[in-house]
């Protein structure tokens, strides 16, 4: 994302279409990515990816620069993905405990397929599918977006430790469903 | 320090780079001198690191941003800016305190003040009725007024 300067902020946020135009083409693709990862399906990507600008047009006069806009923009993604993933779940009637253990066993089952199968893209989309939410924007956040420890903190309003934690039960779960040599 | 905790390093800020340089040299002389940490590592590096160095960056659709705009359009006033003067509540609060002690102490002064308005006042009223003033009353006491009107009128 190149950086995107104070003066198209405060015009997009004054109604200027095409200074918010701007923001959009430079932030548009991690948000698709985050969502994409965090919400599993590419439906789901769009909603969310739509939601979050219009969360971010809406809310641009109280953007504060505290942090920087990406942060903000990666806060509001992953909240949005992650309240959407959860509204799914209860709008398809299912508890989640026993959606989780469900398809986690078919990831498992899955992953072993496709560990002899050889398919990367599939097995990593399995790989985040036996993840919680939370551990999953985590590991998301790092491994393809490459943040540092710090900027996830400051993006999911969380401390460093509680990054570090998560990224470790995310790992040896991956571990376990990949099986260890 | 422990497999164990090594192997918590291991997972995490090794592997993510966040470790200092002393954690790093602490991390390779024990791999150096342990195997199950050493094969912990290669299965980290293989199974958990590789996987994603792949991953592929997709980009969104463009009817996403068609959506947006019509979605603005439509409906997405941006929230209007705070007035530079619309204060919050705890410092509107302070505010005020602080222009109440301000009148208390402002009218304290011009109470004083007018007590030296009065006593001015009151001089000057003292000197217009001084005895042999010109506005003093005759000698009969009849208080015709001024030496001019005393004059005119008798």
């Amino acid at each position: 994302m190149n950086a995107i300067s104070q003066d198209l902020i405060d015009k997009a946020s004054r109604g200027d279409i095409k200074a918010f135009e701007e923001i959009y083409k430079g932030t548009s693709g991690f948000v698709y990515n985050v969502a994409l990862r965090v919400a599993r399906s590419t439906t789901s990507a769009d909603d969310i990816t739509q939601d979050v600008f219009m969360k971010v047009y809406k809310n641009l006069s109280k953007f504060n620069y505290r942090s920087s806009l990406k942060t903000w923009i990666y806060r509001i993604t992953v909240n949005t993905a992650i309240n959407y993933q959860k509204a799914e779940a209860k709008h398809t009637d299912r508890r989640a405990d026993y959606d989780t253990v469900i398809q986690s066993a078919h990831a498992e089952e899955r992953v072993r397929d496709n560990v002899t199968k050889g398919d990367e893209k599939e097995r990593l989309s399995l790989f985040l599918e036996t993840l919680t939410p939370e551990q999953r924007a985590c590991i998301v956040l790092k491994e393809i977006e490459g943040l540092k420890y710090r900027e996830i903190a400051d993006a999911l309003k969380i401390n460093v430790n509680t990054v570090r934690s998560r990224l470790k039960r995310a790992r040896r779960n991956l571990l376990v469903f990949a099986g260890k040599r | 320090m422990n497999c164990e905790k090594i192997q918590d390093l291991l997972i995490t800020d090794y592997i993510d780079g966040e470790a200092n340089e002393k954690t790093r040299r602490m991390i390779t002389d024990h791999l150096a001198a342990c195997d199950k940490c050493r094969v912990f590592e290669k299965t980290v590096q293989e199974k958990v690191v590789k996987p994603f160095k792949g991953a592929q960056k997709e980009t969104p659709p463009e009817f996403i941003w068609h959506r947006v705009r019509r979605g603005i359009v439509e409906d997405g006033k941006p929230a209007p800016r705070k007035a530079w003067f619309v204060l919050k509540p705890a410092f509107a609060t302070a505010l005020v305190a602080m222009a109440i002690f301000a009148i208390i102490i402002v009218s304290g002064r011009l109470t004083k003040d007018r007590n030296g308005v009065d006593i001015y006042i009151t001089d000057q009223i003292e000197f217009l009725i001084e005895p042999g003033s010109s506005s003093d009353s005759d000698s009969s006491g009849q208080g015709l007024g001024t030496a001019i009107e005393i004059f005119l009128l008798s």
